[in-house]
């Protein structure tokens, strides 16, 4: 024990302060109303307000410390008693003002139970009052002066270090993430409930202190010191956000089985809420950044109206001045006809839909064009283009003259040149392609046709060697 | 939103000024529920429709939700049709002032007076009593006062101010003469009649017997117009040594008086 109190000792100055009076503020009028004595429907008047005790504060900061010493002792050796003088010497190397005594004064009241009487409310039975003992935040060791912290007593420490610091979001939506993965929606549901609640109250705060700065009202030196820290803070709890959706997401995706009857779609909702509202945070930041760049530097009072009433006294502004600003900020109420919403109906034209044009179609009578024939004109040809090929090639003026240009009396070009210039349709040898410059007119039905020689040659084997490409 | 469902709206906000969208609905008209559903389920571009159509007629639609300002349930929101200071709304009648201030009398410069002088000292009980900047929207829930504080506060604006003038010095200002021959029953008899105009026109909402409170609508139309309204007349009025020439300037700007104008202009 002596080394974990020399530990102690080496790190308490890197240890977060421990406070307990918040759990004193909320807990201090619900205990009054514990102990009241008042029966029903006596005057509603509270006037018990006296406080037996020194009103030093001195135990309460001892038990500060106990609890927190008692904390770091149960950490340091796995709930294990520390012994009285342990307890002490750690409690005094903080307070030094504190005597062993007055420390174990402290203990044993911490450890002693005191019986709560709770009013128990069932949805179907009577209620009934039930006696809770389980309050005393330090257990003590049979046969021995040795304490540690008792399960309420974890549970104090715990709600008193919960920092709700907006600075702290980010760790609150990773578990929001977390209960998401588990598929625990009451959590969940709970986890952003109170993000957004939380983020509500921040936000509310922040306006407050927009409106001040921009009313030239505030100091710049009250304003946040770590602006940037936090804004950056913000952007990133808008990607955990996000993540938090997609989990949302792949939920309602899967249509996965989830015990909780809390509906996904109320989670969605209220994820896109916060979402826009941490977005909306962030940029609320920024403006506040910008305005106490401007701001004065010290706070100024508000303006006084009562000193315009005195002054108007004296020198009255003119009458019209007056009526301008009591028309734009004082009392008006409607007047004359107002527009209603009939006014409307007649001004505005409804949007008339076009009436679709029908389309007649009639793919009996639909002739294919002979350029989308190809097929069709190979396999009329082909026979006679092969064997062109095998007794020394096909010439495109000569194909021509042999009508090879046209199909049942339409012109067929373009089946020509497209066989010539792609062979591999139709051929399975190495073939060449040779373009001539030399120029000359053919008449196809319906076609006047300017065209350059083009020849088409079953492959030399230099030219095989030479190219790969038959053209 | 149809054409037909914009002119419902263009109309119902003219007339009240704000539209709520709440999800317990409790004391909310038929007409604004249905409303309000209209507008939830329109789409942006309907929404900028309709802000246009507000700002042809001197208004801003401003949407409030519960991120926006306190006092807004979570999942709500309210409308709210704001009068813009660069240009001046048609549809809204601010001259049954002095009618309804003094309608006996029909002194209409009195009756101006008295509600200038009031609306002055109502405006110091909202802001200036609380440390609060004209800016500072977020404070309207707690900016709240008694009829009692009102009248009080008038009092001793006149007792303690107005009535220890040099009266030599004000023989021209018919503001101290109106506020000098109060008797009695006026401070009361007025402080109704302003309190009553300012609820009906959306300022105040009267929240039990005898006790006001500054409406939403109110501390959004000073917070985006109080720059371009009152504060020029706040630096004219200002004794400080920082702002003479300002003050000049805008004296020159704001008022441009000629010397033989009437006193009965003059509030």
């Amino acid at each position: 024990m002596a080394h974990v109190v020399q530990t102690f000792l080496k790190n308490l100055q890197f240890m977060h302060k421990l406070d307990l009076s918040p759990l004193l503020k909320v807990t201090a009028r619900l205990l009054d109303l514990h102990d009241s004595r008042r029966a029903s429907g006596e005057s509603p008047q509270y006037q018990s307000e006296d406080r037996p005790g020194l009103g030093d504060g001195r135990y309460l900061a001892m038990a500060q410390e106990v609890l927190d010493v008692l904390q770091v002792f149960g950490i340091a050796s796995g709930d294990e008693y520390s012994t009285l003088s342990s307890i002490q010497q750690a409690v005094q190397e903080r307070l030094k003002w504190a005597i062993d005594l007055d420390i174990e004064y402290v203990l044993n009241v911490l450890a002693r139970p005191t019986e709560l009487r709770l009013l128990h409310t069932d949805d179907e039975a009577p209620s009934h009052v039930i006696g809770d003992k389980e309050t005393a935040l330090v257990e003590k060791a049979a046969h021995v002066v040795e304490f540690r912290l008792s399960r309420v007593g974890k549970t104090a420490l715990s709600i008193a270090s919960d920092n709700m610091d907006i600075a702290y979001i980010e760790g609150d939506v990773t578990k929001l993430i977390r209960a998401l993965d588990a598929g625990r929606l009451t959590s969940a549901l709970g986890f952003v409930d109170r993000l957004l609640m939380q983020l509500r109250s921040e936000q509310l705060s922040l306006s407050a202190l927009i409106e001040q700065t921009s009313g030239g009202r505030k100091a710049r030196q009250d304003v946040f010191a770590d602006l940037e820290t936090h804004r950056e803070t913000m952007r990133r709890t808008v990607v955990l956000i996000e993540e938090a959706r997609l989990k949302v997401e792949a939920l309602i995706r899967r249509d996965v089985p989830v015990e909780d009857d809390v509906p996904i779609g109320l989670i969605k909702a209220k994820i896109k809420e916060l979402s826009g509202g941490v977005v909306r945070y962030g940029r609320e930041l920024s403006r506040l950044a910008e305005l106490s760049m401007h701001s004065a530097q010290s706070s100024v009072q508000a303006p006084s109206f009562r000193e315009l009433a005195q002054q108007w006294v004296k020198t009255p502004p003119a009458s019209n001045q007056v009526g301008l600003v009591l028309s734009i900020v004082g009392p008006v109420v409607a007047s004359g006809i107002q527009p209603t919403g009939t006014d409307f109906t007649g001004l505005v034209k409804a949007r008339v839909q076009q009436a679709a044009l029908a389309q007649n179609i009639e793919l009996d009578g639909f002739e294919v064009p002979p350029e989308d024939r190809f097929l069709e004109w190979l396999s009329l040809n082909q026979s006679t283009l092969e064997k062109r090929l095998q007794n020394g090639g096909v010439d495109l003026f000569a194909a021509l003259r042999e009508g090879l240009g046209e199909m049942d009396r339409n012109a067929a070009l373009n089946c020509l040149v497209t066989a010539l210039t792609a062979p591999d349709e139709w051929v399975n040898e190495p073939v060449q392609a040779n373009l001539d410059r030399s120029l000359a007119r053919s008449h196809v039905p319906g076609l006047e046709a300017l065209t350059s020689s083009l020849t088409l040659k079953r492959a030399s084997n230099e030219a095989r060697e030479d190219s790969h490409d038959p053209l | 939103m149809t054409p037909y469902e914009m002119g419902r709206i263009s109309s119902f906000l003219i007339k009240h000024r704000k539209l709520e969208d709440r999800a317990d609905k409790r004391g909310l008209q038929r007409e604004e529920k249905d409303l309000a559903l209209v507008l939830r389920e329109a789409s942006i571009e309907n929404i900028r429709d309709l802000e246009e159509l507000m700002s042809g007629q001197g208004f801003s639609l401003i949407t409030l939700n519960s991120f926006d300002v306190p006092g807004i349930g979570h999942g709500s929101r309210v409308y709210l049709l704001a009068r813009r200071a660069d240009s001046l709304c048609p549809l809204l009648d601010p001259g049954r002032l002095a009618e309804r201030m003094d309608p006996s009398n029909g002194r209409a410069t009195a009756a101006k007076i008295w509600f200038t002088q009031i609306w002055l000292i109502h405006l110091d009980l909202l802001y200036t009593q609380r440390d609060r900047g004209p800016h500072e929207r977020h404070k309207w829930l707690d900016a709240s006062f008694t009829r009692d504080m009102l009248e009080q506060s008038v009092r001793e604006h006149i007792n303690g101010h107005v009535r220890r003038l040099n009266p030599a010095e004000l023989a021209s200002s018919e503001v101290y003469e109106v506020l000098t021959s109060e008797k009695g029953a006026d401070i009361a008899r007025y402080t109704k009649r302003f309190l009553d105009l300012m609820c009906e026109g959306g300022m105040l909402d009267e929240r039990s017997d005898g006790v006001y409170r500054q409406s939403l609508l109110s501390a959004v139309e000073i917070k985006e117009n109080f720059d371009r309204t009152l504060a020029p007349l706040m630096v004219v009025g200002s004794d400080s040594p920082a702002a003479p020439q300002l003050a000049t300037v805008s004296h020159t700007l704001l008022t441009r008086r000629d010397d033989n104008e009437e006193q009965g202009s003059e509030l």
